[in-house]
């Protein structure tokens, strides 16, 4: 009798050490798995991308036919003490039935000598009716003739409707007595938004 | 390569030895003080709260910092597992028991350890303290020359218990 009583009590004992040690190893093992983030990420056409304008071959426009998502402008002038517009320099297109929106975001900008030799280079989102967005133009400045560039942040949110298509107008100006071949690299990033 | 475990795993480990071993001490009670089995439910609860507060505090901690905080959990859970060995061995002189235990607890513990923290310095190139290799190659050193002089003269152990009993 006090033996069976012995060997209740080691097994109440266990008893209790398992429920209670797989009540801590379940939770600690929830509590690991909430850590982990895991994340799929899935390769995908873009719906908003460049395509050709009337003045892309005037503009040096390359680099864009694969994949519509980077556009280099290797071509743009820009003349001492006048402007110079390319009315279509780079087009952007939603190929995609619903609107999407997306922004001019500005990067970098720099040049091989002094900035004083620019005067302005002035990006335009245009849609295909002649209305302006954007929030009016994107422009880095240098019209104060110092040697450094004013840039601008970025434009406001442009809705783009189902296969609408913005021209990118840019509009370049040299100072006056500028020295010939003296090249300003912009860089731009273009966020598109679901 | 990316690491696919991230550095809890090692203090989820560690909660896992405790409580085995929470389990083992109960099953062998009569050689154990009768709190052990709870002491280590205890240290595997800690480990959980431990988990918790990595979770909430994961950004602010660092992947540094909470690989070895994590690490010296396990560390302390697998020391815990050679102490029990070494106390069943020379305490309790259960010379058969410890070697079950060596054989079925302690080395599988230390391979699996060694294999998932090793894994984790390869992949996200975690440098080990040059410290921690010396002292594992001394301690190495100093058990296979013990282990050669009993294997050799197994007398000595017999003369160093008589010895013990005289004193």
């Amino acid at each position: 009798m006090q033996v069976k009583r012995i060997v209740l009590k080691k097994e109440m004992k266990l008893l209790g050490l398992l429920l209670s040690s797989l009540l801590i190893a379940s939770a600690s093992a929830a509590v690991y798995y909430s850590m982990e983030m895991r994340s799929n990420v899935t390769t995908a056409t873009p719906f908003v991308k460049f395509v050709a304008g009337t003045d892309s071959t005037e503009a040096g426009a390359s680099d864009y036919a694969t994949d519509g998502t980077y556009v280099r402008l290797a071509g743009l002038k820009a003349y001492p003490n006048a402007t110079l517009t390319y009315d279509q320099a780079i087009k952007i297109k939603n190929t995609d039935a619903a609107t999407h929106k997306f922004r001019l975001t500005h990067v970098t900008i720099n040049n091989d000598t002094d900035t004083s030799n620019f005067y302005s280079i002035v990006f335009k989102l245009i849609a295909a009716n002649g209305t302006q967005y954007g929030g009016g133009d994107f422009t880095y400045d240098n019209s104060d003739g110092n040697d450094t560039w004013d840039p601008p942040y970025q434009t406001t949110l442009v809705y783009i409707l189902g296969s609408e298509e913005f021209a990118v107008k840019v509009v370049t100006r040299a100072a006056s007595g500028a020295t010939a071949d003296v090249k300003a690299n912009v860089v731009i990033s273009v966020d598109t938004q679901s | 390569m990316p690491s696919t475990i991230l550095p809890e795993f090692f203090a989820l480990l560690g909660i896992d030895l405790f409580l085995l071993l929470s389990l083992l001490t109960c099953l062998l009670d009569e050689r154990f003080p009768k709190a052990l089995p709870y002491v280590f439910q205890a240290a595997a609860l800690m480990g959980f709260g431990h988990l918790l507060i990595s979770r909430e505090f994961m950004v602010l901690f660092g992947e540094y910092m909470r690989f070895w905080y994590s690490f010296f959990y396990l560390i302390v859970a697998v020391i815990n597992i050679v102490a029990v060995n070494v106390y069943i061995a020379t305490a309790k002189r259960m010379w058969l028991l410890a070697k079950a235990w060596a054989g079925t607890v302690t080395f599988p513990t230390i391979v699996l350890t060694v294999f998932f923290v090793s894994n984790y310095g390869f992949t996200t190139s975690v440098e080990f303290p040059l410290l921690l290799l010396q002292v594992s190659l001394v301690v190495s050193t100093i058990v296979l020359g013990v282990s050669t002089l009993i294997f050799l003269s197994p007398d000595v152990l017999n003369k160093f218990r008589r010895n013990k009993e005289v004193n």
